[in-house]
């Protein structure tokens, strides 16, 4: 395979061959992995920057504004100057903070998020860990991202960051469970649990096969990262931050960091579990465009996320958790139900696409319907006294 | 002494420390945070072995095991108050309430 087919992988081997020169084989293989996930890490923390200079943009084109324009060609620089910032800052800890778990939270927020780019199956042959069962490691791996708010939230010893963490467990396990719901279907659209099988399996995108269910996991995916319109664990106007109350300059950095970039990564899973992943044309001939495809998709879902973030208002949080239990949860379980057993009955059949868009559309329906019947229920009950009491003196 | 060996090692250690340590806390939460650590160990443990699957799902355990800690208000204070609630009330020291 020549250079301009599979650059990483000739330099991966030259490097791998450096280090097997005066190394013994066992260490050069340890070395060259180590080498391999510190250049995987740093992709992600450097395309951080360039992702909050883009959110910046973007959401300032929302609310008709021009966003950062001062440092560089179209404001390119702020980030670098906002970093700078963060850095200089002074690092205040809590006098009866606890100090270990206080300090860890942000490191383990950033690496739960990392940790996910081990499975993203860049190109063909392009992939951290061929992991068979890849679905449940970021499933695993996800779920680390709420200890580091559970930890920052309590070692901060202040009650607005309990009381963010407290949300964050009411609202990021329950959101979890939409999530793992529809993440099976995929699995069951691809038969496979591996992300790179699941991305050849994709001769037709499954957000085709899967539309409703691509959009509970976009959905719930949102959630899950705690953006608008479910920022609820760091409302500004009723718990100050929530769990990042306590920190200040690059700690706060670090969890402004993984949010972003957590943004991206759900971006990114989205395409790779619904948009094809690195797939496109010549993207099996040259490597470094299957990479281009998938940012090019991923960049589509964190479109998605900040389009959704700039218009939509913050909801209540019996909403938040009744729109999860009531609707997301039953509806991703009709879901997985139905492609379970329209995947059987059409197994190799031509009718396999068209019954599954059919199935999808009859639940669609039927959720709006039961939808419409329970809100024109509420619209009727009425929660306030017709006469308010009037405040008179005695 | 290969790599494997050596990271073997070094997680052995971890996990008969966050272990003794996880057994020996009297806060809760800190007690918590070393099962999780231990928990971790456990997991790396299994992908040294190639056991993918058991790594993964020990991982999600892991992560799973802590939350109902959170979700108990009266174990997560310390010192003298902690006893409020647990019929130990009356082994308060003077005049700590």
């Amino acid at each position: 395979m020549s250079f301009w087919q599979d650059p990483i992988g000739v330099i991966g081997e030259w490097i791998h061959g450096l280090l097997a020169s005066f190394l013994p084989e066992a260490w050069a293989t340890f070395l060259y992995t180590v080498v391999s996930v510190v250049v995987v890490a740093s992709f992600g923390l450097i395309i951080v920057i360039f992702l909050i200079w883009l959110e910046r943009k973007v959401a300032a084109r929302f609310q008709d504004r021009l966003g950062p324009n001062r440092a560089g060609p179209y404001g390119l620089l702020q980030t670098f100057a906002d970093i700078v910032k963060l850095i200089t800052k002074e690092d205040v800890i809590p006098e009866k903070a606890d100090w270990l778990p206080f300090n860890i939270a942000p490191i383990l927020s950033v690496v739960a998020v990392l940790l996910i780019w081990a499975v993203v199956p860049f190109a063909p042959g392009w992939i951290g860990t061929d992991l068979n069962v890849g679905v449940l490691y970021i499933a695993a791996v996800g779920s680390f991202g709420i200890l580091s708010i559970l930890m920052a939230g309590w070692s901060s010893n202040n009650k607005y960051a309990l009381l963010g963490a407290f949300r964050a467990v009411a609202q990021l396990i329950s959101y979890e469970v939409p999530m793992l719901i529809t993440l099976m279907v995929p699995v069951l659209l691809a038969r496979s649990m591996g992300l790179m099988e699941m991305v050849q399996d994709q001769d037709v995108w499954f957000i085709v096969l899967a539309p409703v269910s691509g959009l509970i996991f976009m959905v719930s995916s949102i959630a899950e990262i705690g953006r608008t319109p479910f920022d609820l664990l760091e409302a500004e106007s009723e718990i100050v931050a929530g769990y990042h109350t306590e920190y200040t300059g690059m700690k706060f950095g670090l969890f402004f960091a993984a949010e972003f970039l957590h943004a991206f990564t759900v971006g990114v899973l989205f395409a790779i579990l619904f948009l094809g992943g690195w797939r496109g044309p010549g993207a099996e001939e040259f490597r470094v465009l299957g990479v281009v495809y998938l940012m090019l998709k991923g960049l589509l879902g964190y479109f998605i996320v900040m389009w959704v973030r700039s218009t939509l208002p913050r909801i209540r949080i019996d909403h938040m958790l009744a729109f999860n239990w009531k609707f997301l949860t039953p509806v991703s379980l009709a879901l997985l139900i139905l492609t379970a057993v329209v995947e059987k009955i059409f197994e190799g059949n031509a009718w396999r696409i068209p019954a599954l868009l059919i199935g999808n559309a009859v639940v669609l329906i039927l959720s709006y319907l039961v939808l419409r019947s329970q809100s024109r229920r509420v619209a009727r009950e009425r929660v306030t006294f017709r006469k308010r009491p009037e405040a008179k003196p005695a | 002494m290969t790599a494997e060996q050596s990271i073997f090692l070094f997680i052995g250690f971890v996990i008969l420390f966050s272990g003794y340590m996880m057994v020996t806390r009297s806060n809760l939460v800190h007690a918590a945070l070393f099962l999780v650590v231990a928990l971790f160990g456990v997991a790396v443990i299994f992908v040294l072995l190639d056991a993918g699957f058991l790594a993964v799902v020990q991982g999600m355990g892991t992560s799973v095991q802590k939350n109902p800690v959170f979700l108990i208000r009266e174990d997560m204070r310390e010192g003298p108050e902690a006893r409020v609630g647990r019929g130990l009330e009356e082994e308060l020291p003077e005049g700590s309430q």
